[in-house]
């Protein structure tokens, strides 16, 4: 994540979560600073994936805050909550990829909203972005069930 | 001592009661939070940026793939509605009034019932089972962490297809319909096309086509709002995507029905 350097890029402080009567969250602050790379370890169904959710403003919290480069997230508008979250990136725990779109058209979903590119340099941009990670020109058309990992 | 007069509500009614106030929240519940969907609905299909090139592919896919199922269902409308009525028209002496009454009953009534219930057949279990697998396979999550309104780009596009391509598939079954009603009238009776239209179009207003085919834009925005709705909040994997498939084409279904009551009434008021 890019982030402001007079600021800490991720505050969160007492953070509480609960889904009816099973407290997930409570009452959890962390600081992550520029540069630093933060594990969050526990059992399934401790709340890892909920914190990195709310993170993201997936979910709303119960109460506490989360600061992204120094803005308050919660309760915020989906306006401005969109132009943090393009700074941010989340690797979801199945990949979610959209199994609609081929592989090439997964990756140009979200350049095509929000980069100020023509349609044949996102083209590029997405074909480089794809060969970097070791796809050919054969895996572009192909649809997200059909490539492997 | 003296005997206590107070009973006590044995353990099975007390559980009865409790499902019983369970089902009642949950209904208000549900009421509840459509609102709030058609809200943030609104919210999203009034906002920049619009999502046109898939607002088109929605159409596309409400319109000109359900064309087929609607022309042959106002067809076997037309077709029936000929064969059963003219028997009974013949019975009062009325043979010459069957034209006309298969029009009206197809324009005003068979025809947008008949597309509704299709659609939200075809549609409705369509939009449900693809929002619902997008759901459970965090699909739609990713899109919200990548700044996609889910809203404006999955929800407010379906909505509106439905929306605009009902009356136009109502008109697609109304003529369908009319034109099988003449073809099985004609198998009895030969009569030309043109006199069969004149008879059935005589002291035909404006005020008898145009509201029972726009009526067909609230069974549309039914049909698209309760099939995203029930999509969008689905849970449970795979059994939970079956469970908001079947609830979104009975409840849309159900619905277009009961708009259809409430409509009849409101057009009679205005029109009749």
């Amino acid at each position: 994540m890019e982030a402001n350097h007079n600021q800490t890029p991720v505050e969160v402080a007492d953070l509480r979560k609960s889904y009816g009567e099973q407290k997930v969250l409570n009452g959890i602050s962390l600081n992550v600073a520029q540069g630093q790379t933060v594990a969050v370890l526990g059992r399934s169904g401790t709340g890892k994936s909920v914190l990195l959710k709310l993170l993201v403003g997936l979910q709303p919290a119960d109460s506490g805050t989360v600061r992204i480069d120094g803005q308050e997230i919660t309760g915020i508008e989906p306006g401005p909550l969109n132009e943090i979250r393009k700074r941010m990136g989340y690797l979801f725990q199945q990949g979610a990829l959209y199994d609609s779109l081929t592989v090439e058209q997964n990756v140009d979903f979200p350049l095509s909203r929000h980069a100020d590119l023509s349609e044949s340099a996102r083209k590029d941009k997405v074909r480089e972005l794809l060969s970097s990670v070791g796809l050919s020109d054969g895996d572009f058309e192909k649809m997200p069930s059909e490539i492997s990992g | 001592m003296t005997a206590s007069t107070t009973t006590m509500a044995s353990p099975a009614a007390i559980s009865r009661s409790e499902r019983a106030k369970g089902i009642f929240v949950s209904f208000f519940e549900w009421f509840g939070e459509l609102g709030m969907f058609c809200a943030r609905l609104g919210r999203a299909a009034l906002t920049r940026p619009y999502e046109i090139r898939e607002f088109i592919h929605q159409c596309d896919e409400v319109g000109s793939k359900s064309l087929p199922l609607v022309a042959l269902a106002g067809a076997a409308t037309g077709v029936v509605l000929s064969l059963q009525t003219r028997d009974s028209l013949i019975h009062f002496g009325a043979k010459s009034l069957l034209p006309a009454v298969i029009f009206f009953s197809v324009v005003k009534e068979s025809g947008p019932v008949i597309t509704g219930l299709v659609v939200s057949g075809r549609v409705g279990s369509g939009i449900g089972a693809e929002l619902g697998s997008m759901k459970v396979t965090e699909q739609i999550d990713a899109m919200e962490a990548s700044a996609v309104e889910p809203f404006r780009y999955l929800v407010a596009t379906r909505v509106l297809a439905c929306i605009l391509m009902l009356p136009l598939l109502t008109l697609c079954a109304d003529f369908c319909a009319i034109v099988m009603g003449w073809i099985a009238e004609t198998f009895a009776e030969p009569i030309t096309f043109r006199y069969f239209l004149e008879n059935a179009t005589k002291g035909v207003q404006f005020s008898d086509f145009i509201p029972p085919t726009l009526k067909t834009l609230v069974y549309g925005f039914i049909i698209g709002i309760v099939a995203c709705f029930q999509g969008m909040r689905t849970t449970g994997g795979t059994e939970g995507v079956g469970r908001s498939t079947t609830s979104s084409v009975v409840l849309s279904s159900l619905f277009v029905i009961l708009a259809d009551v409430i409509l009849v009434r409101l057009i009679l008021v205005f029109y009749g």
